[in-house]
């Protein structure tokens, strides 16, 4: 079925086709916005999907599932946008400053796309929820420790454990549609982790102590244990109804306790050994999300 | 069979994610923090290029008689009384100008570091734009 026949083709061509034109303004902006979007483009084959294939109860679990993530995804263009706040305020170079802002236009394109998945497995065109992102905001310290801690938890540790999810997910996903929906999420995905490992890098090379001697790797330190409960907080909350039978795993999910096993990995095998390296004390990470908690219910 | 499936279950489930994070570890975490580098304090500094010496200048001329010479000598020697008056007078001046220099530049470095402290002062009081005291929540990518 083409979904688009009913809508005016503007921007449509070979390799791109407008994602969710029912989310555009109707106005000229939607030419620079296809034009915006066509530079990271990955041809995604929409008619290709399997969908058809699923019972409805299967094709309910996954809309359900792509509606949350297009949620997600839109909560995280205003976090990149109050990010890049404190990264101004901090006076951070100009490429942290770039690649902050086009990671906000990147989280655009992939609410695009999940709403278009949840209508693949709907039939109905919805907007993504509306969320706006709360980023910890402390006037007092040195600009240069808000911007370093809230791309801790922004990037090092959330986007960090986005891609180590993405990566396994796509290993199981064999829909076509799903998976180069995936891919496309999962390569911005690895650019947006690398962007905070870099900043941190660059900030405990550079930063100065602040008024009470609190140095840059206190305010690091000091915020890993709130950016681990934040991404243990999604990895937590509750469910869509519906099983996760093997067919809609195919169409890229994973059960609870297996994004549970893999949050207690990347914790353990990425996130600890990096700011070990860079020098941060980790605290009782590996404790707090060791075995114990990836196996509980 | 169903032993089978539950030992195929429990390799998945210890192995879940090694792939994943081993990748993520090499192209984010090692590339991203440049981890085959060691931790430096500040920036790099290029060295300069050594400053040039300027080049000799060398002058041919025929040999002076005695006369000349006396006489070139208490013309010289006049000339260089000269300059070390004016020198002197010079240096007294650039000296009085200096210190005029140095004192202004005291005063408006002062004033500067004053604004800036009131500056920061007035802005550590004002919240960051579009701030809120929730709890923060991890974004993460919702997987289910």
């Amino acid at each position: 079925m083409d979904v688009l026949a009913a809508v005016d083709p503007q921007g449509r061509d070979e390799f791109y086709e407008p994602t969710s034109p029912w989310w555009l303004s109707g106005t000229p902006l939607e030419a620079e916005h296809h034009r915006l979007m066509r530079r990271r483009s990955v041809s995604i084959p929409w008619a290709a999907s399997t969908a058809a294939a699923l019972t409805a109860p299967e094709r309910a679990r996954l809309a359900g599932t792509w509606m949350r993530r297009s949620e997600a995804e839109y909560l995280a263009v205003s976090t990149f946008s109050v990010l890049a706040l404190d990264l101004l305020a901090a006076r951070a170079p100009a490429d942290v400053l770039s690649l902050c802002l086009r990671a906000g236009i990147d989280e655009i394109r992939h609410a695009e796309m999940c709403v278009r998945m949840a209508e693949i497995y709907s039939g109905k065109q919805n907007l993504p929820p509306f969320g706006m992102s709360s980023l910890p905001d402390e006037p007092e310290r040195p600009k240069l420790h808000q911007a370093l801690a809230n791309t801790m938890l922004v990037s090092c540790v959330s986007e960090t454990y986005a891609t180590t999810v993405l990566a396994a997910t796509l290993e199981l996903t064999t829909d076509p549609t799903a998976h180069a929906v995936l891919t496309s999420i999962y390569s911005d995905e690895v650019m947006h982790a690398r962007l905070g490992w870099s900043y941190l890098r660059h900030a405990i090379e550079t930063g100065d102590a602040g008024r009470k001697g609190e140095t840059v790797i206190d305010a690091a330190a000091q915020m890993l244990p709130r950016a681990l409960r934040g991404v243990a907080n999604v990895v937590e909350a509750e469910r869509p109804v519906g099983e996760v039978t093997p067919a809609v795993r195919t169409h890229g999910l994973m059960t609870p306790a297996e994004e549970r096993v893999i949050f207690a990995t990347c914790v353990r095998e990425v996130l600890v050994p990096g700011f070990q390296a860079l020098g941060v004390p980790v605290g009782s990470a590996l404790d707090d999300y060791g075995d114990a908690w990836a196996s509980a219910a | 069979m169903a032993k089978h499936r539950e030992l195929a279950n429990i390799v998945f489930a210890t192995t879940l994610g090694h792939t994943s994070a081993s990748k993520i570890w090499r192209t984010v975490v090692f590339a991203g923090a440049m981890l085959v580098m060691p931790l430096a304090a500040g920036c790099g500094s290029r060295n300069k290029p050594a400053p040039l010496e300027p080049m000799p200048v060398t002058r041919t001329e025929p040999a002076p008689t005695e006369a000349e010479q006396d006489a070139k000598a208490a013309e010289s020697k006049a000339a260089e009384d000269k300059a070390a008056a004016e020198a002197e007078a010079m240096a007294e001046q650039e000296a009085a100008d200096k210190a005029a220099a140095d004192a202004a530049a005291k005063e408006i470095a002062a004033k500067e570091t004053a604004d800036r402290e009131a500056a920061a002062a007035e802005a550590a009081k004002k919240p960051r734009p579009r701030t809120t005291k929730a709890r923060p929540t991890g974004r993460g990518f919702i997987l289910s």
